[in-house]
């Protein structure tokens, strides 16, 4: 029972971990490239804050299954 | 082989370590406003009053009569500062064989005894403290030909007896094989893959050109080509002592993928520049990193160098301007 | 709201056009279309030519344009100090300024020459001053006779130190003494003490083996080393009282003159846009035409003004708009006062076209609500309130900030009624402290329903923006589009509704005729929407997930204030209770400003305005006079 929930903690673990350094690795690339971007045309910013935004998508669906691992969704 | 960081011949900058999709984002942004529509430009009669306020020729004013060049050194300078330490390090060789041109304007001034331009060139240059000191501190050009040997001979030995060509053989023979020693020398210290095919096709692009220049004069002489190309140099000279201008020709087609007769020197010029930038686009999509800052520091040279042609070209008839511009 | 605009063209006589564009700039409700395709009638546009300026206007026109841009060099070389205004008739002393500016800009130009000199002499000597004090203490204890001398030395490589050292030793025979500071670019400052007989033998030693001597300055030779010091320090203070000065006279030119130069600055900026709009009109023989765009509402009101200016010599006609020309029309954004300060939050993107919709009143009313259930903490709500109050109180005058403001102040509204709901006040004080249970749901346990809850708010959001695509696709008269729109939202219910049957929230019966619809609509989606439709469905349904970031990041915020509370509880002690408790509180507040807003733009940038939003909008620029924004563009 003990090594049960120790192995659904660590799944759960994994689901967020491994999400969060993919978006991590995704935001870090497109950051640079929009800084640059924004540098030769300010008028993108709105823009890049969604280029930005967009990876993190990732995250919050790793978060939701670790959710549903830890909490059960059923 | 030795490996120098062809760095110490360039100025030192602070490394803010942008990086790369930085630089690139930056560029991919700047590529957007290099100018695309010359033939607008040709037909103008005051082509470079048209120049959009935004484009970055446009810094230096449009009066002085090496502005496109001036600002291409800027531009130049620029994108050596937002690069990174590695980037640098692998850009560098492209960035002084630009230079050299800022050597030879600077001697070239020293000549005509105008050392007060030299402050005023050497401001937008990214020649290392030591190399512009030699030029600064020089009186005439012998003195700063042996200053930039000097500086020079730390990358290769080969250099040896430069200063020695200015004075028996003149300036533009000293310029000519500054560069050809340089290039070949280039290609040896451990170049970037990229960066070096490149040189390479800067090497062949010269050896044609020369080849074309020698069978065009009519001279059959023993002719130093300029060694380590992809066309041989033994092959070469083979052609030039059997005046074989079919091969010649065939040896342009295969190199630009245009038909130029090599007779025709100055239009084989221009398809030369235009082989090497159609070379680079295509080669640019495989290396989406140093590919794409190559091929936009290149199409800033050659903007530079059109440009040149329409300021100086002001009285020329039009289609000849338009002829001599690379497209 | 995209303000409905009407196409208009102006005729009158030739020798009335410069009042009418003076009318025109003085109402500021009109911009002019330059170039003449799709307005001019077919057939009579041979007959119109653009309007050229006769000799005198062009020469005004680059004598200003000359004199602007003197001035705004002149403006960059001075310091920006608070001035007065001042109140000279712009127009009367152009010839003069004219000539003060040169004035003006070569003084400007030498002083900053000038000051540029001195800071570079002074950066000079503070590298030395760095050498002598090193030095200066080292003499101090060892007692140092005065028939010392000192060689300053610049080493690139760090590594030619033992080399000196040797060829020093050879020199001097082991009596010297080398001190070594790094300097910039990584080289190393080298000084050398020595005997004074020796000093000239080295030198020359060592400018033989080139490494560089880092020369002092002509008037140091004759000092000794205290004098040397003293004379450094000398020097310095009379640098800088010398910069001072030029400061002083900067500022003195500054406060004389910049008002004025203001002022003109911003009447020429007028007048050149007058002129420059002369250049967009077009003439036949005896009439100017004004071709543009202008909200419609202002129309009867412009010729009202027109009628009692000129009488019936100046027509004004309301065009046809045409199909063509929906790519022009500019776009003016006008909303009622609660919304308006939302407009800060579409100006981020490029503004929507004329056809589309203006997403101001949407973003106003959703992204407080979401704000709101991200902080949804009472205390933080009523602190957020009076910072916003005072901000907006501070900068009445800063569109922007006053607009930040304003929002800030309507979301820390929706913020407080969540936090009741949640049950929150700085976390779970109400609980802690006074056995309260929260009237809803407690966030820090109910991870479950709450996220139920932000999928609910996802699909509602989702579908509504859906909604909106299907009302612009109309408006455009794109039917397949509002098809495609219409069949993702039916199937998105259906997908709904199998996972609630999946769920056993409904019984699991009905799924069997769901998945028989979405197996008939699937074939009419592909139709409607191309071979990417099930990909955007799928995008739809990954967005509608993306919500659930509205309890993700409400949960983190929930935990940082509970383990705030917590910590302060473990400290056992009143005071240092509430100030650790405080000092978390405050991060945790910090961070409900940024995050909740930047999520919830998110969730409307990305998801929502993709449903419906249709970007590349011109901006309207009427023409108007250069005073309002001539001296802010500086």
């Amino acid at each position: 029972m003990g090594m049960e929930k120790v192995l659904i903690a660590l799944c759960a673990a994994l689901a967020i971990g491994l999400t969060a350094i993919a978006t991590a690795w995704a935001q870090s690339r497109i950051g640079a490239a929009g800084a640059g971007a924004l540098a030769e045309k300010p008028e993108l910013s709105g823009t890049i804050v969604i280029l930005v935004a967009i990876p993190e998508t990732m995250v919050i669906l790793g978060f939701v299954i670790a959710s549903m691992i830890l909490f059960g969704g059923k | 082989m030795q490996h120098i960081d062809i760095r110490e011949f360039l100025e030192r900058a602070p490394d803010h370590g942008f990086p790369l999709d930085y630089l690139l984002s930056r560029l991919r942004g700047r590529r957007s406003r290099l100018i695309t529509d010359w033939g607008i430009l040709a037909k103008s009669t005051s082509p470079m009053e048209q120049l959009t306020p935004g484009h970055y020729q446009t810094v230096f004013g449009i009066s002085a009569p090496d502005a496109a060049w001036r600002a291409l050194m800027a531009e130049y300078r620029w994108g050596y500062h937002q690069m990174n330490g590695p980037v640098r390090k692998t850009f560098a060789p492209f960035f002084l064989y630009g230079e050299l041109r800022t050597l030879f304007i600077c001697l070239r001034y020293l000549r005509g005894l105008m050392r007060d331009r030299l402050q005023e060139i050497l401001s937008v240059s990214l020649l290392s403290v030591a190399i512009r000191d030699a030029l600064l501190r020089s009186s005439d050009e012998l003195s700063a030909a042996q200053g930039i040997e000097k500086e020079f001979l730390c990358l290769s030995c080969r250099f040896k007896g430069l200063a020695e060509t200015l004075r028996h053989a003149g300036l533009n023979d000293f310029e000519q094989k500054l560069a050809e020693i340089f290039l070949s020398v280039i290609i040896t210290t451990g170049l970037d893959p990229f960066l070096k095919a490149f040189f390479l096709r800067i090497i062949d692009a010269r050896n044609i050109l020369a080849l074309a220049k020698l069978l065009k004069l009519g001279e059959t002489l023993e002719h130093p080509f300029i060694s380590g190309g992809k066309i041989d140099a033994v092959m070469l000279r083979d052609i030039l002592g059997r005046r074989d201008i079919q091969t010649a020709d065939k040896l342009v087609m295969g190199f630009t993928g245009e038909k130029t007769s090599s007779a025709n020197l100055s239009g084989l010029e221009i398809s030369m520049y235009r082989g090497i930038s159609r070379w680079l686009k295509k080669k640019s999509r495989g290396s989406p990193g140093t590919g794409l800052v190559l091929d936009y520091l290149w199409k800033c040279s050659v903007e530079a160098m059109n440009l040149n042609i329409l300021s100086y070209g002001a009285g020329l008839h039009r289609d000849v301007i338009a002829a001599e511009l690379v497209r | 709201m995209i303000v409905r605009m009407s196409k208009i063209e102006i005729v009158g006589p030739k020798d009335l056009l410069q009042d009418v564009l003076n009318v025109l700039s003085s109402l500021g409700i009109f911009q002019i279309e330059p170039s003449s395709a799709g307005i001019s009638e077919k057939g009579q546009e041979e007959d119109l030519r653009s309007f050229s300026l006769d000799e005198k206007t062009l020469f005004e026109r680059l004598f200003l344009e000359d004199l602007r841009e003197k001035i705004e060099k002149l403006f960059s070389f001075l310091p920006r100090i608070p001035v007065r205004k001042s109140y000279l008739d712009p127009q009367s002393i152009l010839g003069t300024l004219a000539y003060t500016v040169e004035k003006h800009l070569s003084a400007c130009k030498s002083l900053e020459e000038r000051k540029r000199i001195l800071r570079r002499e002074l950066a000079e000597l503070k590298r030395y001053s760095g050498f002598l004090f090193t030095l200066e203490a080292l003499f101090k204890d060892a007692k140092a006779a005065p028939d010392l001398d000192v060689i300053g030395l610049t080493i690139k490589d760090p590594g030619a130190i033992e080399h000196i050292e040797v060829l020093l030793s050879r020199l001097t025979g082991g009596k010297f003494k080398l001190f070594t500071i790094p300097v910039e670019n990584g080289a190393l400052g080298g000084l050398i003490t020595i005997e004074k007989t020796l000093s000239e033998k080295v030198s020359r030693a060592l400018s033989s083996e080139q490494i560089p001597e880092m020369p002092f300055p002509e008037s140091f030779d004759l000092l000794s080393l205290t004098g040397k010091i003293s004379f450094i320090q000398q020097r310095s203070s009379a640098i800088n009282a010398e910069i001072e000065g030029i400061e002083r006279e900067r500022q003195k030119i500054c406060t004389r003159w910049w008002p004025i130069y203001t002022t003109v600055y911003a009447w020429i900026n007028g007048r050149l846009a007058l002129l420059n709009a002369t250049a967009s009109v077009f003439q036949t023989r005896m009439c100017f035409f004004i071709h543009g765009w202008m909200s419609t509402e202002d129309v009867a009101g412009l010729k009202r003004r027109m009628a009692s200016s000129f009488g019936p010599l100046v027509v004004i006609e309301e065009k046809e708009m045409l199909q063509k020309d929906l790519d022009r029309v500019p776009v003016m954004l006008k909303n009622p006062s609660y919304f308006r300060p939302f407009e800060l939050f579409v100006r981020l993107l490029p503004l929507p076209s004329y056809t589309s919709l203006d997403p101001t009143p949407f973003i106003a009313i959703f992204f407080p609500v979401f704000f709101g259930m991200i902080l949804g903490d009472a205390g933080y709500g009523l602190i957020l309130l009076v910072m916003s109050l005072i901000l907006r109180k501070r900068f009445a005058a800063k569109k922007t900030l006053r607009d930040g403001a304003q929002i800030l102040l309507i979301s820390s509204v929706y913020t407080i009624f969540f936090g009741i709901l949640y049950g929150e006040f700085f976390g779970d004080l109400p609980q802690r402290l006074l056995g309260i249970e929260p009237l809803c749901v407690e966030r820090r346990t109910a991870i479950i329903p709450m996220l139920y809850f932000t999928l609910t708010v996802g699909v509602l959001h989702v579908l509504f923006g859906l909604f909106l695509g299907i009302v612009t696709a109309f408006k455009k008269r794109t039917k397949k589009k509002a098809l495609f729109k219409f069949l993702s939202i039916l199937l998105i219910f259906c997908m709904i509704i199998i996972l609630a049957s999946f769920f056993d929230v409904f019984p699991a019966v009905i799924s069997q005729p769901v998945i028989i619809a979405i197996l008939l609509l699937s074939p009419l989606l592909l139709f409607a929407g191309g071979l990417l439709a099930p990909l955007e469905l799928l995008k739809s349904v990954g967005n509608i997930i993306s919500y659930v970031r509205i309890m993700a990041i409400g949960l983190t915020s929930v935990l940082l204030a509970f383990m705030a509370n917590h910590i302060a509880g473990l400290t056992g002690n009143i005071v240092i209770g509430i100030v650790v408790a405080g000092m978390l509180h405050l991060l945790n507040i910090i961070l409900g400003v940024f995050s909740p807003t930047i999520h919830a733009l998110r969730l409307h940038y990305v998801e929502f305005f993709s449903k419906f939003l249709e970007h590349g909008g011109k901006e309207f620029h009427p023409l108007r006079k250069g005073d309002d924004e001539g001296t802010g563009s500086i």
